[in-house]
């Protein structure tokens, strides 16, 4: 598995940006940004792509201030530039309907905090897998 | 339809269930995010306002058609302060924005489990946001509510509680 991954980890709330620092660091994944909302991981992705070094994974929280991830989401898949990118929604809403919203959205799978690196792991290894069957 | 009966009209009730829901939360937040489990040390259900000890909250909603309630963990600040730090990894010795977003997001994932595991039973609660009140000796007042459920945990030898109130609306 590589671990050359740029990942993008976007929550306006900087305890879950460092536990997810912590754990992916865990996994061995060090080519982390951090971005503190919805508008903010916006210009990172747009300023990633344009210096030629795209993100190869959003994790992104649902609710933050300015713009939801959600919104992000369905304007990254509505850009031709960012539609590939994949998303994890890291969320403490944990209904059904949310995970629905959230794939119809775009997102490619869904986290629920509390997580634990062995949950990132997965994840990750189900993404990975699913972009390098197609 | 859910295959669930919609339980709108029941009196959810602060019993030895309502314990076990909150516990199983506290456990599964603190384990995850902080790797011990806390301990609950103690139970009891009052109408007495608790203010000595406690500097700062995260309080959080709980709401449905029929009943709805407040859900609240409080914590000394040398506690949270030192709670907060392994997490951030580096040692806070202030109530700042970190300390801050730190509670709401307990508040808000302790909410979160304990909400789902409520819905199971078919309560349809509502997600909402969490407030953080901070200071020293404050209370937290539920004007519309007599009882509460007060837990008291030990946190890895650090104190905190969980107050929970709900009331038919």
């Amino acid at each position: 598995m590589s671990k050359q991954l740029r990942i993008l980890l976007v929550d306006d709330f900087e305890m879950i940006r460092s536990l997810l620092k912590q754990a992916l660091k865990q996994l061995g994944y060090t080519d982390l940004t951090e971005a503190v909302d919805g508008l903010d991981a916006l210009d990172k992705i747009s300023k990633a792509k344009e210096a030629g070094q795209p993100f190869d994974l959003v994790f992104l929280d649902w609710n933050m201030p300015k713009m939801t991830g959600i919104e992000v989401v369905q304007k990254c898949k509505a850009d031709e530039n960012f539609k590939n990118i994949p998303f994890i929604m890291i969320t403490a809403e944990r209904e059904q309907k949310s995970v629905v919203t959230a794939l119809k959205a775009g997102v490619s799978d869904y986290v629920i905090k509390p997580f634990s690196p062995r949950q990132l792991a997965s994840k990750i290894e189900r993404i990975l897998t699913s972009a390098s069957a197609a | 339809m859910s295959a669930v009966r919609k339980k709108s009209e029941a009196q959810l009730h602060l019993d030895d269930e309502m314990v076990k829901i909150i516990d199983k939360a506290m456990l599964e937040t603190f384990s995850s995010f902080m790797g011990f489990n806390p301990i609950l040390k103690h139970v009891e259900r009052s109408d007495k306002n608790i203010s000595d000890r406690f500097e700062i909250s995260g309080i959080i909603a709980f709401i449905q058609d029929k009943v709805e309630g407040t859900l609240a963990i409080r914590f000394r600040q040398e506690s949270v302060l030192r709670l907060l730090s392994r997490v951030y990894g580096d040692e806070l010795s202030v109530v700042d924005n970190r300390v801050i977003g730190g509670v709401a997001e307990l508040a808000n994932v302790i909410h979160g489990i304990a909400k789902e595991d409520l819905n199971l039973q078919g309560y349809h609660y509502q997600m909402c946001l969490p407030v953080v009140i901070i200071g020293e000796n404050h209370v937290v007042v539920n004007a519309l509510s007599g009882q509460k459920l007060i837990m008291n945990y030990d946190l890895d030898g650090d104190e905190a509680i969980v107050e929970l109130v709900l009331h038919k609306r």
